[in-house]
């Protein structure tokens, strides 16, 4: 749990650096920022999924990959990738499709209330 | 009468395992049966486009080893009794069509090897055959899309879980004389532990595996000491400790003369979890590693029980328990 905690706080250390980055070197305004952080933490995770890297850090960080939203992007090229040769975007979503859902009825619900 | 006991075959006839083939991937390579083996790929594709088709490799090299140091050709075959993890047991099938001989598939899981054995052995001492081929493979990336995960997803797995060894083991069996001989052979009932999580399979196991060595000795009135090993097919480290407490509340005492297949077949530092799985896992290691201390006169006598979790995702998911089923076969070597 401690290597969970440490590890998901070090992936947020390096989103904020990404920001200040952006912000700084980019003259991107806070929102702006934030997106392109998200984003190369998206594709860099995606990048590190066919090395089997990224597995190998969620088994030994745990909660701690597995919570950012990067092991979204793990998750989805991770099932692209292992079905490319029974179709791709057939059973992209077989694994991480639950999450798309679950997306989808919460922002329904919030909805109700705003 | 050829059936002792409740469950146990006695055969007659000499039955000997006449040359056996084993194929393995990398990790097990690596590891510290590594030299033993008689081929390994060191990528996990096989030279081949997907897992199931660098499988179906595995399964195909391991015949054609087999068949090259036995000096047989198909042609002199009567039997192929094959199987494998994959759903239909497709592997085997596919194999079967390139060898044109008379096939059986079977599958229990992880325990195929034995079952194939046990059948196989039963048709020779019948004389309903007279030289039998078995063979079952496993893949890493296959077995773990087909039951777990994508193999390059994220997840966490804990000490229990196991990884399914890369490889694909043949053996022939007649009545040619060679130094290994098929003794007995104990069919497993299936046991259901109760165990409902796929990534705690030794757990589920270890009582079918009991169950079976109990019934084993039980039948040809043996007690444990009389054979040199009694090995079990992928039980893992957790599954391992779990049999031996089961043997020792019952008054059996395994100890040194107890191995597990799963166990051997990887190093600590290799991080395989509890240990090896899947169908080449004992299939590989009693052929490769126990058959050659077997030739080397260091053990006389085996019993290998392969273990096997007779589990399918749609079951796990629908929260149903997994069975287990454990085949004995007893190995003894001629001088």
């Amino acid at each position: 749990m401690g290597k969970a905690f440490l590890f998901g706080g070090f992936i947020a250390v390096i989103g904020q650096a990404l920001i200040d980055m952006y912000s700084i070197w980019f003259q991107m305004d806070e929102a702006g920022a934030v997106r392109w952080m998200n984003g190369t933490l998206i594709v860099c995770a995606a990048i590190f999924t066919p090395t089997r890297f990224y597995r190998r850090l969620t088994q030994f960080a745990g909660a701690g990959m597995i919570v950012p939203m990067m092991s979204l992007a793990n998750i989805w090229s991770a099932s692209a990738l292992e079905y490319r040769n029974e179709g791709a975007a057939e059973h992209m979503l077989s694994v991480g499709g639950s999450i798309i859902v679950t997306l989808v009825v919460a922002s329904y619900v919030a909805t109700l209330f705003l | 009468m050829k059936k002792v006991g409740e469950q146990t075959i006695m055969f007659d006839t000499n039955i000997y395992i006449e040359s056996v083939g084993t194929v393995v991937g990398p990790k097990e390579l690596e590891g510290p049966l590594g030299p033993t083996f008689d081929r390994a790929y060191d990528d996990l594709y096989c030279e081949e486009q997907s897992w199931e088709l660098a499988e179906r490799r595995l399964m195909k090299e391991a015949i054609t080893i087999c068949l090259t140091n036995g000096n047989v050709q198909t042609k002199d075959i009567d039997l192929f009794i094959a199987g494998d993890l994959l759903n239909q047991t497709i592997t085997a099938n596919y194999v079967a069509s390139e060898l044109d001989i008379p096939f059986l598939g079977v599958f229990s899981a992880c325990s195929t090897i034995t079952e194939a054995m046990l059948v196989a052995s039963t048709f020779i001492d019948g004389a309903f055959a007279h030289r039998v081929l078995v063979a079952t493979s496993s893949h890493y990336g296959a077995a773990e899309r087909q039951f777990r995960f994508p193999t390059t997803i994220g997840v966490q797995k804990g000490g229990s879980a196991s990884w399914t060894v890369t490889g694909g083991a043949a053996a022939l069996l007649s009545t040619t004389r060679s130094p290994f001989r098929i003794r007995a052979a104990t069919i497993g009932r299936v046991v259901d532990s109760g165990v409902t999580d796929p990534l705690d399979m030794g757990r589920a196991m270890a009582p079918a595996a009991f169950a079976t060595i109990r019934q084993h000795l039980m039948d040809c009135g043996l007690s444990s000491e009389a054979y040199d090993v009694i090995i079990t097919g992928d039980l893992g480290k957790v599954g391992s400790s779990e049999l031996k407490s089961l043997c020792y509340d019952a008054g059996m005492n395994l100890s040194e003369r107890y191995d597990d297949c799963g166990v051997l077949i990887y190093d600590a530092e290799q991080q395989a979890f509890a240990g090896g799985s899947g169908c080449a896992c004992c299939a590989v290691v009693t052929y490769s590693y126990f058959l050659k201390k077997m030739r080397e006169k260091k053990i006389k006598t085996m019993l290998v029980v392969a273990t096997g979790a007779l589990f399918n995702s749609t079951m796990v998911k629908q929260h149903q328990t997994i069975p287990a089923i454990a085949h004995a076969i007893a190995i003894e070597a001629v001088t």
